[in-house]
This record gives structure tokens, sequence and C-alpha cells, in this order.
């Protein structure tokens, strides 16, 4: 039954980076997982591992499988010593029924993430469900679930502002740079430093389909093994790799430069620029964005003709304003996470209560059948015939309070489910389902 | 018979003009008010654009309708008289922006609002004043169909100088606004630089187009119905002057961005002192004259 519903959670909401990097779970330790649970202990199971959480939603072949039992499995497949499980197990939320719900859909939703209203958690838990899926561990309630959790994180792409606008600092800088130049395909593209930063921005301007990039570096191999690991295939031929030496030539070229180097010196100068921009064949703006501590870029540039510079303070701000207003935006999604959950519940209600109806008629059906059978050669056809039709007339006269009763929408939609459930314990009803799980 | 041709026939063509001079600038206000929303509250583009497009397409229909049944009523074009002009420019501008920017880049960026700001107040002067302004003398010239073509094509050229002012209004407002890091709405709505700039070198091309064919049309015209005047006289009117200016800048505007490379806050500042200067001799050789040229 989806009261049953559970879910096991270790995030950046609890636990630190230590715990949640032990815990996180490749593709094959997930799929290892799921496969050993399946049947043995759930009925059905979804486990999402991503950098900053590691969550487990499942449906429990019985009521006695709590959310410890599904820790406990989760720390014995990360071979977490039995000593330090004690400390694990306190970083863990876990939840029932309609919380864990509410929990899956404000994770996909990005309202639980790190930061506010990322995009990725919605492919990653995507992902978490097509590999459940391939696992064999998704049945009717979680492919239900899991549509319902779908609408949800694209209903809060399209009816707030959510997930709108930078909410890093590389990524401003790049939306930045689109703000001068809409199209970054025929544009030259200078990143200073093959850092981490560094790395981060060229990644986002192959994402906005950047064309030329040139990469820059004190160390050129550096810079070299920055391009093997985020040119896309096929695409090795866009990029440059240059020294610091040869910096002139490529300031000279460059529509937009980003800088994120270590360096403690200005890496580009004034009289540097100044000389590159006499240089420079075109007649466009260049775009200088600083995103070094400290910075790398002289700030008597600005004062230059044609061009735009702006520091790491400046792209902050972006980033500030983006993520108060993504936090102001949490309500409505809230709201649109109540009224899935309320649409969620109601078509399981409905759902769950036909085939109750359904079975506990064939039980009675059953019953009454089997006490004829035992009577018949007891009793002349006429009399058979008149029991047959009492036993008949008495069944239904008292089935039909309870399938009023359940049918009848009083009550919330959890109130209805303890419904079917009571009537499916008082009259016997689970023993199919743990046989044949019912299709939603 | 048929009750409901009776029923048309009574409401009459000029009621019908009367209607549409109470609906579009309401009409306008509505856009004014959608498009302001795009702008200032930060929603789902998705959501914009569904209504965008149609709803401009519906703008456009009702006030086409206006200018057939105003035409058919008085037997020519929205041409004849400044109240009437402001209604044929509010109808070109937010054509001319329907066309080439709404429709092909199929996004409502900022500039829908302030466009759509310029006709609803052209058309509001347009809709309180033009019952009693009256033509001060009616001339054969009003009927004949190159005449109409003639003013009509001039407005094209000159409602795309507008947008092509709005374009470079919107790109010095997002210059500044980035050079002082003030990184609010209109940082995030208004398009980048690079796309303003484009989008109004293309107004500048349809206007430079549409007012030589107004200049060729009124060539024509001039021989037609003032052949004895000479060049001297034709180049001498302040509104041929005024014409020929604004198409001289719209030509160099093209030459700079086009053939000379001049890009960016230079070329942006060219062109809007053009218009600046154009919106000056506008006033002036309104100051001057009422009549359409004075040769005729």
């Amino acid at each position: 039954m989806p009261q049953k519903f559970v879910s096991v959670s270790i995030s950046h909401r609890r636990a630190p980076v230590a715990v949640r990097e032990r815990l996180s779970m490749s593709e094959a330790e997930v799929r290892s997982l799921l496969e050993q649970i399946k049947d043995s202990v759930v009925r059905e199971a979804v486990l999402v591992s991503t950098c900053n959480r590691t969550e487990l939603y499942a449906l429990p072949n019985d009521g006695s499988i709590t959310g410890d039992h599904l820790i406990e499995l989760i720390l014995t497949a990360k071979a977490i010593p039995f000593d330090e499980r004690e400390e694990y197990k306190d970083y863990f939320e876990r939840q029932t029924y309609d919380a864990a719900m509410t929990h899956l859909f404000s994770v996909i939703a990005g309202i639980d993430s790190q930061i506010v209203g990322d995009q990725q958690i919605f492919a990653q838990v995507k992902d978490a469900f097509r590999l459940s899926s391939e696992s064999g561990s998704t049945g009717g309630f979680l492919t239900k679930l899991a549509h319902a959790a779908f609408r949800v994180a694209k209903r809060v792409i399209s009816e707030t502002t959510l997930t709108n606008g930078a909410a890093t600092i590389s990524y401003a800088a790049v939306e930045f740079a689109r703000k001068i130049y809409d199209d970054l395909k025929p544009r030259a593209i200078l990143v200073i430093g093959a850092g981490e930063t560094g790395e981060l921005a060229a990644k986002h301007f192959i994402e906005r389909n950047a064309g030329a990039i040139t990469i820059a570096n004190r160390n050129v191999e550096k810079a070299r093994e920055m391009v093997a690991r985020i040119a896309p295939e096929g695409l090795a031929g866009r990029f440059t790799t240059v020294s610091l030496e040869e910096l002139g030539n490529a300031l000279a070229k460059a529509d937009i430069i980003v800088s994120a180097t270590a360096s403690h010196d200005y890496v580009i100068t004034e009289p540097m620029m100044r000389a590159a921009l006499k240089r420079r064949a075109s007649k466009n703006p260049v775009v200088l964005i600083d995103i070094a501590v400290p910075r790398d870029i002289d700030p008597a540039i600005s004062k230059l003709s044609n061009v735009f510079l702006k520091d790491i303070d400046d792209l902050r701000t972006i980033v500030d304003r983006n993520l108060d207003r993504r936090k102001q935006e949490i309500p409505k999604a809230e709201e649109i996470i109540k009224q899935e959950l309320e649409n969620f519940l109601q078509s399981l209600s409905r759902l769950e209560v036909g085939p109750t109806i359904k079975e506990l008629r064939d039980r009675f059906e059953a019953v009454r059948k089997e006490e004829l059978e035992r009577h018949q050669n007891k009793l002349d056809s006429k009399s058979f015939a008149l029991m047959e039709d009492m036993s008949r007339r008495m069944m239904n006269r008292l089935l039909h309070s309870p399938t009023v009763s359940l049918k009848e929408p009083l009550g919330s939609t959890e109130e209805m489910l303890t419904r079917v459930e009571i009537v499916r314990q008082l009259f016997g009803l689970d023993s199919r389902q743990d046989h044949e799980p019912r299709t939603y | 018979m048929f009750p409901d041709l009776c029923l048309f026939s009574a409401f009459s063509m000029e009621t019908l003009t009367q209607a549409f001079q109470i609906l579009l600038p309401l009409v306008y206000a509505g856009l004014v008010a959608y498009f302001g929303r795009s702008f200032f509250r930060s929603g789902n583009a998705e959501w914009r654009l569904k209504f965008a497009v149609p709803a401009a397409y519906l703008a456009l229909l009702l006030h086409g309708i206006y200018i057939g049944a105003y035409t058919a009523l008085n037997h020519h074009d929205l041409v004849a008289t400044v109240s009437e002009l402001s209604s044929l420019i509010a109808f070109t501008l937010f054509a001319v922006y329907v066309f080439a920017e709404l429709r092909p880049s199929k996004e409502t960026s900022g500039t829908g609002f302030f466009v759509t700001a310029v006709s609803f107040l052209l058309q509001t002067i347009s809709s309180f004043t033009i019952g009693s302004v009256t033509m001060p003398v009616t001339k054969a010239i009003l009927q004949d169909p190159i005449f109409n073509a003639h003013v009509t094509t001039s407005v094209f050229g000159y409602a795309a100088l507008i947008l092509a002012a709005i374009y470079g209004g919107l790109y010095l407002l997002l210059y500044r606004v980035i050079q002082r890091n003030e990184f609010g709405a209109i940082f995030e709505h208004i398009p980048s630089l690079e796309r303003l700039e484009r989008f109004g070198l293309r107004s500048t091309a349809v206007g430079f187009f549409f007012l030589t064919i107004s200049i060729v049309l009124g060539g024509r015209l001039y021989h037609t119905y003032a052949p004895e005047a000479g060049v001297l006289q034709l180049l001498a009117d302040p509104k041929v002057m005024m014409t020929l200016l604004v198409w001289f800048v719209f030509g160099v505007t093209l030459l700079a961005g086009r053939v000379m490379h001049v890009e960016g806050r230079r070329l942006v500042l060219f062109w809007m002192s053009g218009f600046a200067l154009t919106v000056v001799s506008m006033m002036i050789v309104n100051a001057i004259g009422t009549q359409f040229h004075s040769f005729l």
C-alpha cells in the first residue's frame, strides 16, 4: 500500500561533504543495490545519488520494513564500518508516505538544492528513475509517482522563475558576455587560467554554443589537458591553447576574455590591453571578465574606449540578485508541489477503491458459493434455489454499506486511503498483493 | 427579409470608425499592459510567446479594419491631417516591429513594451483629435493612388525611423546600465547590445527602402501636379528638404554599418543624432506650414 512508502535521505542540509562523498554511489553501485533489495526487502525502489545527496525511495514489502532498515542497507552497500554507522545514521532524514512524496517533489523542483533552482537535479532524478526501471525496481506505483514528479519539475520551470538567471559566478560571467554578444558562435573567446573556475567558465561557453575558444595558461600542457577534458566529441578543433607569453596576440584577437588565474599580479595590464586594441582588426567591443581573486585584470582598462570590464564583485551582484529572486519563488513552487501531491494522492485513492470493492465482493462471493456447495446435496432444487437467492441478497445487503463508504469522497485523500486499508485488513484482502502487485 | 443584414447596414461605416476610434487606444493600452508585464515581471518566456504573436496580429487586424473603414468613408487614406497620420504611424510602427522583430525572433523582449507605448500614445492622440480636425481643402490629389502610396510609404519610412530610434535608445540605456553595474529589470529584459544594434540596422534598412520609394513616387507626383515649378522650388520645399535629410541619414547609417563596418555605440550614436536632427527639422517644418508641399 502507498502508506508504506518511505524515503531515507542524506544531503547537504545535514551532512558534511566528507560524509556525502562516502555515501555517493556510482551507476553500477545503484544497480547492484536495487537488484539486491528488490523482492527481498522492497516491492519498488528508486535511488538518487548525486554529489549533494544520496536518497532511497521505496515501497517496502511489508510494514515491518522501516527507514532504518533501508539506511542499514545503504551503509552496508558502501561498506561503512559498524562502529561508524551510528554517526552516519544521525545525518539521515527519514520520511514516510506523503512527506516522502513531498520531499521527492521538492528535490526534483530544485528547492531542496544547495543552489536553489538548480536544474541539473531534474535530469539526475530522471536518470535515477531510468536506472530503477532498467533494474526492474519500478512498478505501477513508482512509475506513477515519477510522472507526478516530472510534472512538478516542468510546472516549476514554466510557471515560476525559480530556475531563471545565473546562480554561479562562472555562469554569470557567460550570461554577462551574452548581454553584449547575443550569438557566441562567431565570437573569439579567450579563457585565461586552466584551473577549476576557468574550466567551468569554458564549459558554460561550450553549452552556450561558443565558437572558437582559446585557453591561455602559464603551463600550456595543463591547458591542453583541460581541452581534452572539456572539448565535446569532434569539436576539439575549435580549441587553441597558448602560453601566457603569447597573451598579447590572443588579446588582440579576442572578443570575450575571461581571466581566472591564481596570479598575484595583473595578468592583463592597461598598456597590454591598449596595445591589443590598437592591433585589433574588429571594431566590436571587447568584453573582459575578471573572476580571479586577487584580480587578474588592471581596473584602469575600464577607462579604455570600446571595452566592458567586470570583476567578481560585479558578477556577484548579478548572482545575489538572482538567488534572492529564486528564493522569493519558493512559495510558488511549494504551492505547485501541494497541488500535484493532492492530485497524485487522489488518483491513487481512486485507483485503490475500485479494485478493493471488487476483491471484497469476490471474497464474499467465494465464501457464499463454498457454503452453498457444501449444502447442495442436502437440499432439493427448490430449497437450494431459495438458499441461493437468500444468500445473494444477504451478501449484497451486507456489502452495501462498506461499498458506499469506500466510494464516498469523504475526508481527505489520506483518510480515504486509510478506509481502504482498514477494509483490506479486516477482510484479509492483502494476501493477494504479496504475489501480484496491483498495476496503476 | 434579412434582419441581420438590415441591422448591419444600420450600423453605418461612420459608427464603425467611431467605435474603432474608442477601441484602438484600448487595444494598444492592453498591449502596453501585456508587454509591460513581461518586461517588469520575471515570468515564463513560453507563456509570453504563446500570446504575444496572436495578440499582435489581432491588434494589426483591428487597426487594418479601421484604416479600411476610414478610407472607404472619407475616400482617402489616413494621410491628410496630423491626426490621421498619427494613427497611420501608430499602425505602421507596430507593424514594422511585429514583422522586423517579434515574428522572426519569436520572443517578446523589452522592445515590445516601448513600441506599443509609442503606438498607444499616437493612436490616443489621433482618436481624441481626429473628430475635431478637418481637412482645410479637399484636393483632387487626395484621390490619386500614387499620392496615397507616396504618403503611406513615407509613413512606413518614418515609422521605421522611430523604431530604429527606440532600438538606439534601448541600446544606449543598456550600455549605461552595464557601465554602472545596475543589473536590474532593464539589464535582465532588454535584449543584448548586439541584437539591438542588428534590429536597429534592420529597421534603418526598411526605412531607407520605403523612403526611397516615397521619394521616387513624390518625383512622379511633382511632374504631374506642379510641372511648371522648377527643381529649386522643389528642393526649397521644407517637407522635401526634411525627407531628403532623413533619407540621407538612413543612407549614411546603412553605409557606415554595412559597408564601413562601423559598429557598436559609435554607430548607434550616429543614427540617434540623425533621429534627433529629424525630429527638430520636423518641428520646424510643421511650424512653417500645414500644407503638403509649398508647390502644390
